[in-house]
């Protein structure tokens, strides 16, 4: 409400009614650009009794109307307010002094602008003891812009605090907590009213609480900025692990006005680090604990080595100080290696260096407490951007090592030579032996056949003059001679088997066994044998060996069938073993160990003839194969004799 | 001596006996003659020595050749003759009581033409020898490939 103008006789008459000293700094106020003093006389009629003269520029309207007409300032109010402002100064009017008129009201001026207006009223009672209602109506315009571009601003640091990752917080200066953003409320799960002021600190983990309380509490005594790790609950009970920084606002006189922090969520990048660390802690434990010294050695673009990592192990491993290795550590290295190797050494690390490839040597060096030692060096060069070259890698310190394969190597040369020693015995031995078959191939066969010849020549020149006895023992004579011929051929046939070499190869079984029967025909001539021939899988043989092997097993067999009226012969292929059954005579089995020895025999000559050779050739046969021979017999009920051949020669 | 049809070569009285028993026995015995071992056997075919008046190329129509003998072994005579083209073509049998595989395979190496284990039976040892006299005898010439 606001009213007066300059030149108004009346309004000038109000200002002197003032005590003369109060003229002055009241009519500055009344005359203040921005401000409308005015001042009213509610009764009998409303009168305006002085209005600023600043009423016209704000207004855009004369004053004098408002003389005229005291509700004339209405007209100037934006529609929208108008019949709001009205209602308001209608309600104040009625009772002044109990009620206030207090309202922001916009004015539209006749040029269309707007202006923003503060307007406020008391009652006062004047000079003359009647009710007065003055106010000042201020134009609030620039503030209320400057209110709107901080309310733009707020709302845009708000969107952007939400908009955020991190969890945003703000605090009064003493700590108490009253802004928490919706990720904080949304992280939590918990209503942010619930967290206001400490109540957040219950969302953090209770092993973490203590040292953050008391973080907190000490940023916020001393004023200093805030940060410190902590896990955070989350609203479905996972702990994360978040780093929280806070930052007090000041005011320009510098007391504190806010708190202002983020949280931010630290758990995977905290995780990564614990595993790289543990990655850290495994290496080096195992660096440590390694009998070789694992380092790393780097040769920078301009030829300097140093060892980056290890480097205590690689100086204990040379006998070096660790002062010593200041500068360039290849010279107190290569100080301590035997000098025959070094250029070996040298060359080969600069191939590696060239063609990245692995470098890996054994040479000596000469440690000052140990010795003359041998290192084994292994490491990969690496080529950094920048001309650089790292090699990985271990030393071993392999002196013992080598001793031992010294002395195995002189262990393995000297069994070598005890072989060899044995072996041209045992070669001595065979030849011995062989001459010796040789000549009883030879000549013990002569007097034989001089006996069985010139026997026979007595028997056939004499025989009429001889009486019958002295022919019947010149007949025994023969015999004799002949069996002895028989059992030396046989025992020079088992003896050569040991020296005869192996020739195995696949062989059909089933025509071994027809050329082995057909061998043997004469042996069933004016017989009936029943020789039933099973399904039989190919040998894998020397196929002279196997033949005689069936040759001595079917011989056996017919053999000792003879004396049946339906002799059968059975031939065999059962599980890895072929078989060879006849129903003859037999024997008793406590004798079978005897069986497969030479010479051993269970039947009388006069019952069977033979040597005694035959099985045993058949398990020496079958032994070179690396195979078994076994029997199953019983008198008079037949026997079955199986054998299997192996994967290789067996000696023995 | 330049008519001798077979030459027996045979270190062992008793075998050289039945020997020529078994030849006698077959009617062969007229042109046999008889070396007591390899140095005599070489001496003999080579026309030296002891033989040096005989002509070497009256040779024996066959020559029995026992294997072990004293002094020069029988395999070491056979060598020598299949080894000169002047005698390599007589026949030569190899008489040898060894059934060592490794005389055998030697002997048909150097060139024998037959070979016989002589059998302590007496009675098939006459019969292998006569075989063999008349199977080579008969061949009144000897075959120039042989061997």
């Amino acid at each position: 409400m606001a009213f007066g103008s300059r030149g108004d006789p009346e309004s000038r008459a109000f200002a002197p009614a003032g005590p003369t000293g109060n003229v002055l700094p009241l009519l500055q106020v009344a005359e203040a650009p921005r401000h409308v003093l005015w001042v009213i006389d509610p009764s009998p009629t409303e009168r305006v009794v002085y209005v600023s003269p600043s009423f016209e520029r704000i207004w855009g309207r004369p004053p004098g109307a408002l003389y005229a007409d005291p509700r004339e300032w209405v007209t100037g109010i934006h529609p929208d307010d108008r019949e709001h402002v009205r209602a308001a100064y209608d309600h104040w009017v009625q009772a002044p002094r109990e009620r206030t008129y207090d309202i922001e009201f916009r004015v539209v001026r006749p040029d269309g602008t707007e202006r923003w207006i503060h307007d406020s009223g008391h009652a006062v009672v004047s000079a003359s003891g009647a009710l007065q209602l003055t106010g000042i109506a201020e134009d609030i315009t620039d503030r209320r812009r400057d209110e709107d571009a901080l309310r733009e601003q707020q709302r845009y640091f708000r969107e952007m605090t939400e908009s955020l990752t991190q969890l945003v917080w703000a605090t009064r200066p003493d700590g108490h907590a009253d802004y928490l953003s919706p990720q904080w409320v949304q992280y939590t799960g918990v209503p942010a009213e619930q967290q206001y002021g400490d109540g957040w600190l219950m969302q953090v983990h209770p092993d973490d609480r203590p040292a953050v309380a008391v973080a907190w509490r000490s940023a916020v005594r001393d004023g200093v900025p805030y940060a410190v790790e902590m896990r955070l609950r989350r609203h479905d009970g996972v702990d994360r692990w978040f780093m929280a920084r806070g930052c007090p606002l000041r005011a320009i006189s510098g007391e504190i006005r806010h708190w202002y922090g983020t949280s931010t969520d630290i758990d995977d990048l905290k995780r990564a680090n614990a595993e790289l660390q543990r990655e850290r802690d495994r290496f080096a434990m195992v660096a440590k604990t390694s009998p070789s010294a694992v380092h790393t050695l780097r040769r920078s673009a301009d030829g300097v080595y140093t060892v980056d990592f290890g480097l205590e192990r690689f100086a204990e491993m040379y006998g070096v100080d660790l002062a010593e290795v200041e500068g360039n550590a290849l010279l107190a290295f290569a100080a301590r290696i035997h000098p025959d190797d070094l250029p070996m050494l040298s060359e080969s690390v600069e191939r590696s260096r060239r063609e990245g490839t692995p470098w890996r040597r054994e040479y000596r060096i000469r440690h000052p407490e140990r010795g003359e030692r041998w290192i084994e060096a292994h490491s990969m060069p690496v080529q950094e951007p920048g001309g650089a070259t790292v090699w990985h890698g271990t030393l071993t310190d392999v002196t013992e090592r080598r001793e031992a394969e010294s002395r195995i190597r002189s262990l393995n040369a000297e069994l070598e030579a005890r072989v060899a020693a044995r072996t041209a015995e045992l070669q001595t031995a065979v030849q011995e032996l062989e001459a010796f078959s040789y000549s009883v191939s030879h000549d013990l066969r002569a007097p034989l056949r001089a006996i069985d010849g010139f026997s026979q020549v007595v028997l056939k020149d004499f025989g009429p003059q001889l009486p019958e006895t002295g022919q019947r023992y010149l007949n025994i004579i023969r015999d004799s001679a002949q069996k002895m011929g028989q059992l030396i051929d046989d025992l020079l046939a088992f003896s050569r088997l040991g020296r005869q070499s192996l020739t195995r190869r696949p062989v059909d079984t089933s025509m071994l066994v027809r050329e082995a029967l057909d061998t043997l025909a004469p042996m069933r001539q004016g017989r009936v044998v029943d020789v039933r021939i099973g399904e039989l899988p190919p040998s894998d043989c020397d196929p002279a060996m196997l033949r005689q092997v069936w040759i001595n097993l079917l011989s056996n067999a017919l053999k000792y069938t003879r004396n049946r009226t339906e002799a059968c012969v059975e031939v065999g292929f059962d599980g890895p073993e072929f078989y060879v059954r006849d129903n003859g005579a037999g024997f008793d089995m406590k004798y079978a160990h005897k069986l497969f020895h030479v010479f051993e025999r269970l039947h009388r000559v006069d019952e069977f003839e033979g040597t005694g050779v035959g099985l045993a050739i058949v398990q020496r046969i079958v032994e070179r194969h690396g195979g078994a021979v076994r029997v199953e017999a019983a008198p008079d009920q037949g026997a079955a004799f199986y054998f299997r051949l192996g994967e290789a020669e067996t000696v023995g | 001596m330049n008519n001798v049809e077979i030459l027996v070569v045979e270190d062992n009285p008793c075998d050289l006996e039945m020997t020529l028993r078994g030849l006698n026995t077959a009617r062969l015995a007229n042109h046999v003659h008889v070396a007591r071992d390899g140095e005599e056997a070489l001496e003999f075919i080579f026309c030296e020595g002891r033989y040096a008046e005989r002509r070497i190329e009256m040779a024996p129509k066959v020559v029995l050749l026992d294997l072990k003998l004293p002094k020069i072994d029988g395999l070491e005579v056979l060598a020598r003759m299949k080894g000169d083209p002047r005698t390599q073509a007589i026949p030569v049998v190899m008489l040898t009581s060894s059934q060592e595989q490794v005389d055998l395979v030697r002997s048909y190496a150097l060139g024998v033409n037959s070979y016989i284990v002589k059998p302590v039976n007496f009675e098939s040892f006459v019969k292998a020898v006569q075989d063999l006299g008349f199977y080579w005898l008969l061949l009144n010439q000897p075959p120039a490939a042989a061997g």
